[in-house]
């Protein structure tokens, strides 16, 4: 039973204002830099090397680095691609590629609909580019919800390795829009 | 342990074949599709085969809610769904021990910016908002949760609610799913060169890609036995599967679908030979169905007769999981087997045993099946018994 | 024709993002798609391409399978653009 103010003490990553931090420690800080150099500046620094990364959209790759950086130490290797949960949240869906995508289209004299910026349009993309990177072939779920609801997402977590559905998940909130972004994802056993 | 169980104790569809589960139902055993040439410019170029609700229809329907023009065109399909298992239920929508759960892959998309002209707030495009809207209207004291998780929401929001009754944090949980045709989504599925020019050929030598429709599908599920009735449906068990292969195309070897399907089976404590028919997926891409039938072999299914609902409404996106599974509650109900509209000729690789001929035979058990983009996958098994059986 | 591929890779690099690549890394007679290849290009890459011929060149391409042959290596692909450009 989990109260509703409790801290929760997985491992944790949290992105956001320009900076990275893994478990209570800024481990990278670049503020004041736009979104697209802030992240690649990560993703060089961390020397993700994974060329799938710049395909992308900021959505996808905010969740992505937070995920790296989280799993560093190989902490899923453990586990067999099944008995790896997801359960991932955002308030804005993929607003920002939407409007991305819908600017491709809405001139019918220069009308290009671009699959590479479509496929972006859908949330649990950025599950499935985790899970690609991963190997995680279990169970997962993305919810759109106004606030983040730590405690909710938590307890779902938790009741899918109750339930035996999973034994550990990456549990979290990763959201961007043009003026912010903020991802916070945990590792919950 | 023995689970929770759960019932399927009312039901509603909306889409181009009626506004009632009965409706669609009529029209689908006598082999009426609902996917028609639709030229409309404002949403595409060229003429373009798609399944769509009649503008009319909808406009009369609405008037049968309070203040319609306070809702959009998606809302109002929710509302007039939710509406509908409600006059059909005895559940208390304003308890807190019910929830509200929505599901729809892009929601109120027809208001994104330029096509917003002004009728709406601009964050009526955020799913949350949408999903309030909708909680509000029936007074419902609960937050709503939204599942948005491409093609697979539908019977993945089920799950979710599965979940959630099985632990017994609701009595009730109305399950609703819901998408629009939009230029949005059909300019995105061309991009992709997804569309077909002609009405869908799921699992067929020819096909060629999808219809899109648009719907909503609403169950109420519940941990309270209906009273009153003969028969049961019930949700058995459910699970969900990543392939971990790419973000759109379909896995080449159906591993990742094998895998839900197993584990829905495992967790309905069920085994292969009790499923009498599968409600699959089928979108009639050419690897959408080639993976599926790859995915029914690995599963050990491939004899159990199946068909796609898609040849009758298109694909309907968010709504998709939901419409299908109601309809495949129906076949339970009535023990009778749909067409699956489009087929002619075998083109999957594997031999699966695609229904060609609505006809009549008993059901018990069936397993309905859903994939999307990134890599996603969803089982479902539901069930039917009798007051005798309890 | 060179000046055409040269053009095209440029192109292609931008349309697909393909963020640490230089233009002469890029061997035209090399299969794009190939699997061990360099490049790592997918389906939806594919699918990008054709949205190049049609942007750039105001070529349409109907569907994927038309595209494998165009787009076998950047040689086939130039080919194609100087006998089908508008």
């Amino acid at each position: 039973m989990i109260s509703t103010k409790t801290e929760i003490n997985y491992p944790c990553c949290e992105i956001k204002a320009g900076k990275i931090i893994l478990d209570g420690q800024v481990i990278y800080e670049d503020k004041d830099l736009p979104f697209p150099k802030f992240i690649k500046g990560a993703y060089k620094e961390f020397e993700l090397s994974y060329p799938k990364f710049h395909k992308m959209d900021r959505l996808c790759k905010l969740a992505f680095v937070a995920a790296n950086t989280l799993l560093r130490d190989g902490q899923l290797n453990a586990y067999a691609p099944t008995e790896i949960g997801v359960v991932m949240a955002n308030s804005n869906s993929t607003l920002h590629t939407d409007s991305k995508y819908a600017d491709s289209i809405k001139d019918r004299e220069n009308y290009f609909p671009s699959p590479a910026v479509f496929v972006y349009t859908l949330p649990n993309i950025m599950v499935g580019e985790i899970c690609i990177k991963y190997n995680i072939k279990g169970e997962s779920v993305f919810f759109v919800h106004n606030e983040f609801d730590k405690e909710m997402l938590l307890e779902y977590s938790l009741d899918m390795i109750e339930a035996g559905d999973a034994k550990i998940c990456l549990m979290g909130w990763v959201d961007y829009t043009a003026d912010d972004y903020h991802a916070v994802l945990y590792l919950v056993k | 342990m023995k689970q929770t169980t759960i019932y399927i104790t009312a039901d509603n569809i909306i889409s181009s074949l009626g506004f009632t589960t009965e409706a669609n139902w009529k029209n689908i055993v006598s082999e009426q599709t609902g996917v028609e040439c639709h030229h409309d410019t404002s949403i595409y170029p060229s003429p373009v085969w798609i399944s769509k609700i009649k503008e009319e229809t909808l406009k009369q329907a609405s008037e049968t809610l309070q203040s319609p023009t306070k809702y959009s065109k998606l809302e109002q399909l929710f509302l007039l769904s939710i509406k509908d298992v409600l006059e059909h239920s005895t559940i208390d929508i304003c308890a807190a021990d019910t929830l509200i759960i929505v599901a729809s892959t892009k929601g109120n998309i027809d208001l994104l910016e330029h096509k917003n002209h002004g009728n709406f707030p601009k964050d009526r495009v955020q799913l949350g908002t949408m999903a309030t809207q909708i909680q509000h209207y029936f007074n419902n004291p609960n937050t709503p949760l939204v599942v948005c998780n491409a093609c697979i929401s539908g019977v993945l929001a089920m799950d979710v609610a599965k979940r959630l009754l099985r632990k017994k944090k609701y009595k009730n949980i109305i399950v609703t799913g819901g998408d629009l045709v939009s230029e949005f989504t059909l300019s995105g599925f061309q991009s992709f060169k997804a569309m077909s020019d002609a009405p869908c050929k799921p699992y067929d030598k020819n096909r060629v890609g999808i219809n899109l429709g648009e719907g909503v599908g609403t169950v109420i599920l519940s941990t309270e036995k209906p009273t009153g009735q003969e028969e049961y449906i019930t949700l058995e068990g459910g699970a969900s599967s990543n392939d971990a292969n790419h973000i759109s195309g379909p896995s080449r070897t159906g591993d990742g679908l094998c895998i839900a399907i197993d584990k829905a089976l495992k967790d309905a404590n069920c085994s292969t030979n009790q499923i009498d028919y599968l409600s699959m997926h089928g979108t009639a891409t050419p690897f959408n169905d080639e993976m599926e039938s790859k995915a029914i072999t690995l599963a050990n299914l491939q004899e159990v007769p199946l068909n796609s609902l898609k040849g009758y409404i298109g694909h309907t996106l968010g709504a998709a999981g939901l419409i299908e599974s109601i309809i495949a509650i129906q076949s339970l109900r009535n023990n009778l087997l749909y067409r699956s509209l489009g087929f002619e000729e075998l083109g999957v690789p594997k031999k699966i045993n695609v229904i060609q001929k609505t006809s009549a035979i008993p059901l018990q058990k069936c397993l309905k099946t859903a994939s999307g983009f990134g890599g996603c996958n969803a089982a479902m098994v539901f069930a039917k018994s009798s007051k005798k059986d309890s | 024709m060179e000046e055409l591929i040269e053009k095209l890779k440029v192109q292609i690099i931008k349309q697909l993002n393909l963020e640490d690549v230089e233009p002469e890394e890029i061997d035209p007679n090399e299969m794009l798609f190939d699997a061990n290849g360099e490049l790592g290009l997918d389906s939806i890459d594919a699918l990008e391409l054709i949205v190049l011929l049609d942007k750039e060149y105001g070529i349409k391409i109907k569907n994927q399978d038309e595209g494998k042959q165009i787009f076998h290596s950047l040689t086939t692909m130039a080919e194609y653009i100087l006998q089908h450009q508008n």
